[in-house]
């Protein structure tokens, strides 16, 4: 019990701290919602997030109940006996500082033991539809780590980025650690989480989210402009024409296929810069079409977008 | 003091020899011998250029897979030759190969999918006559050699030979009237082309006739097939005249669109709403309708050459890509030579088998052997048009004149193309300004 006071104190002191923090600074910014305060009401309240709290609670030992979304009296019972023995008053209300603990505590450890850190060029790739991140060390695998990545709605930036800023702090959503991405068309991050139970899910609001263990481990290995790739098959089909200065999910799938037919376009940053322009005049000069520079739809078309206008 | 003079002395000496020395053997007469042997124990270096073509193979080669494939194969053989390639892009590629050639230091081969002119150097551009074997010689077509030819020698090796052809869509040709064997056979005229075109128009059953060229293509097509070629070369043999009221009557009845317009041709063409595009690259076809090509709705695709004048034949645009041979101004020997002809030899082979399937286009050596390929894209009646097509490429002395020069295109003939359009001026007025422009060329 004395572990987990300390723990919670350490949890209480980087939330105290964090507003600060955000407040002096840019600090990461994502789409990602932190886990909502729940008190008990009339009627009781009802959805995922209630699921969660009585996993997490019946992996402590605190809840028996039905594991049914329903915030009831048993459960209010079961989160005032956690806050007694933390020493914190019994409301039977969770806030932050609630839900950081439980996510520290009932979070499962990364695929694999926890291993030496990684030797020379380290870089990350996250796969989405397996929804796993791996490290490699000198373009060998080092170490899986199971992920939660963007919804349907609000989907992880596939493409080529690099680590741009990186943060230590505890903050809701983000959990332990933040390591903010390069892409250039939305901020996303690798970071953890308040919600370990949406690992393995496509829940987030795109960025990529991991067990707190998992991602303290993986910030200390990495730096920025370490290299992240994320793949998938999820993407949508390109409608338009696209074109110098034109920044996009669109222009990373273009530099793709340029690559995959020998073009060079250099890293596929989602950025329409000279690189590609060029790749496409050569494409345009191999067709003998004009040479402008500018996908249009007949280009799109001929590589293999089917798109069009 | 006399013994620091002479050291002086001596050493400018030496300075004076060594320069005399160097002008003289850097610009030291060469030999070429196609019968020396190349030397087993000596080591070779030759530098490759190449324009790397953005194709992918079905198993997922990649063109620059490819072409390490045959550097490999042929150092089996001649294990005592490294080759450095070097990829050039198509828009930086003659500027790079400029520079080198004034230099003096050219690449030993050159590859080239769309040559800029026959011979790039008078002095170091080595012709390949009397390294092409006559057994090799009787495997090519004589009109690809002849299209490699000036002042009695052969410049390079064809690789590959796409004629540049007009694409159709079979089922569509036919609801419109049209006999495509007879076309693909004896050819037609633009009063063909014409009244298939109308006949779409007045049936309006979605299927259309279009010209996807720019207007300069299509222009230089209908010049090409109007009466230009066979002419005397001292007057002006072009029919510019009656070739500008061609143009215009096309332009005016909506029998053509103009390729830079900025409409989705390529979809529809393979959604089955074009019946014919042309002049077009026929690469832009194959390399797209992948998706289309898997349905069964996808259009029987049908190769047509372009129409001509009537009682003429048609003639038809060639790309034919080749290797060149270069000597260094610093001559490195005659075995040298013959170890990089030796290799573009090789490679203009390799290339011409691979690529041509890629393509839709003929390999320049045994263009006979498209048709053993297996997993061919193309109909068996469309390589048999293609090999026929052969027949009829378009004369060297066509290719070689300010027609087909970009910046003349752009700067000179495409303001009055479009003053005809406008209706600026007349087909007549069209002729004499560009007989004027021909005239202060020359």
């Amino acid at each position: 019990m004395m572990y987990n006071r300390l723990l919670l104190f350490f949890l209480c002191f980087l939330l105290l701290f964090t507003p600060k923090i955000s407040a002096t600074s840019s600090g990461p910014h994502c789409n990602c919602e932190g886990q909502p305060p729940l008190e008990k009401t009339r009627p009781p309240i009802q959805g995922e997030v209630v699921f969660h709290l009585q996993a997490g609670l019946a992996k402590l030992g605190y809840y028996r109940g039905a594991l049914d979304g329903i915030y009831g009296s048993e459960l209010a019972r079961a989160v005032s006996r956690l806050q007694l023995d933390l020493g914190l008053p019994a409301t039977g209300n969770v806030d932050a500082i609630l839900w950081a603990y439980l996510a520290w505590m009932v979070e499962k450890p990364a695929m694999g033991r926890s291993k030496a850190p990684p030797q020379g060029d380290i870089s990350i790739l996250v796969d989405t539809d397996a929804l796993i991140l791996i490290v490699y060390a000198d373009k060998e695998p080092h170490k899986i780590y199971p992920v939660a990545i963007g919804k349907w709605g609000t989907p992880t930036p596939l493409g080529e980025w690099v680590i741009r800023d990186m943060t230590s702090v505890w903050k809701g959503p983000f959990g332990a650690r933040w390591m903010g991405l390069s892409c250039p068309f939305g901020s996303y991050g690798i970071h953890g989480t308040d919600n370990p139970s949406s690992i393995g899910w496509e829940t987030s609001g795109g960025c990529v989210r991991m067990y707190n263990h998992d991602v303290i481990e993986l910030y200390d290995w990495v730096a920025p402009e370490t290299p992240v790739t994320i793949i998938g098959t999820r993407g949508y089909p390109l409608f338009h024409s696209l074109g110098p200065g034109d920044v996009s999910q669109s222009v990373v799938y273009l530099q793709w296929r340029l690559r995959e037919l020998g073009l060079q376009v250099g890293r596929a940053d989602g950025v329409y810069g000279e690189a590609t322009e060029g790749a496409i005049r050569e494409l345009q000069f191999f067709y003998q079409l004009p040479a402008d520079g500018i996908a249009d739809a007949n280009l799109l078309y001929i590589l293999g977008f089917g798109g069009g206008e | 003091m006399a013994a620091g003079r002479r050291l002086w002395l001596l050493m400018a000496f030496s300075v004076l020899l060594g320069g005399l020395l160097y002008y003289f053997l850097s610009g030291w007469p060469f030999y070429l011998d196609p019968e020396m042997e190349i030397d087993p124990g000596r080591p070779y270096t030759l530098k490759f250029w190449d324009y790397p073509l953005p194709l992918v193979w079905k198993d997922g080669t990649t063109y620059l897979e490819f072409v390490q494939g045959v550097i490999e194969d042929f150092q089996r053989e001649y294990p005592n030759v490294q080759i450095i390639y070097h990829p050039l892009g198509f828009a930086t590629g003659p500027g790079e190969l400029s520079q080198a050639l004034a230099s003096g230091r050219p690449p030993d081969i050159y590859s080239e999918p769309f040559p800029t002119q026959m011979v790039h150097h008078q002095g170091l551009q080595v012709p390949v006559t009397h390294y092409m074997p006559p057994e090799d010689k009787a495997f090519y077509h004589p009109l690809v050699l002849a299209l490699q030819e000036a002042k009695d020698d052969i410049w390079a090796w064809p690789a590959w030979v796409s004629p540049q052809v007009w694409i159709g869509n079979r089922q569509l040709l036919r609801e419109g009237g049209l006999d495509v064997e007879q076309v693909q056979t004896l050819g037609w005229n633009w009063e063909d082309y014409m009244a298939l075109a109308q006949g779409f128009e007045g049936k309006n059953h979605g299927g259309f006739v279009f010209s996807t060229g720019s207007c300069l293509e299509l222009f230089s097509n209908l010049l090409a097939n109007n009466g230009l070629v066979g002419e005397k070369d001292d007057d002006f043999p072009l029919k510019l005249e009656e070739t500008a009221t061609l143009f215009q009557t096309l332009h005016a009845e909506g029998l053509w669109r103009d390729a830079t317009e900025k409409w989705p041709w390529v979809k529809e063409f393979w959604e089955g709403k074009i019946a014919l595009l042309g002049p077009v690259n026929g690469w832009v076809i194959r390399g797209s309708g992948v998706g289309a090509r898997r349905s069964r709705h996808c259009p029987e695709l049908v190769f047509l050459p372009p129409p001509h004048r009537l009682g003429a034949r048609e003639y038809i645009k060639p790309i034919v890509a080749r290797v060149c041979v270069f000597r260094q101004r610093r001559y490195r020997g005659a075995d040298n030579v013959k170890v990089a002809m030796e290799f573009a030899r090789y490679f203009s082979h390799r290339q011409g088998q691979g690529l041509a399937p890629q393509l839709w286009a003929l390999p320049a050596f045994n263009s006979r052997s498209l048709l053993d390929k297996e997993n061919n894209e193309l109909s068996l009646a469309n390589i048999q048009f293609l090999l026929r097509a052969q027949n009829y490429l378009l004369p060297t002395i066509i290719a070689q004149n300010q027609w087909e020069r970009e910046d003349w295109k752009k700067e000179v003939l495409a303001p009055r193309l479009q003053k005809l359009l406008k209706g600026e001026i007349n087909p007549r007025e069209f002729a004499t300004l560009i007989e004027e422009e021909l005239k202060n060329e020359s």
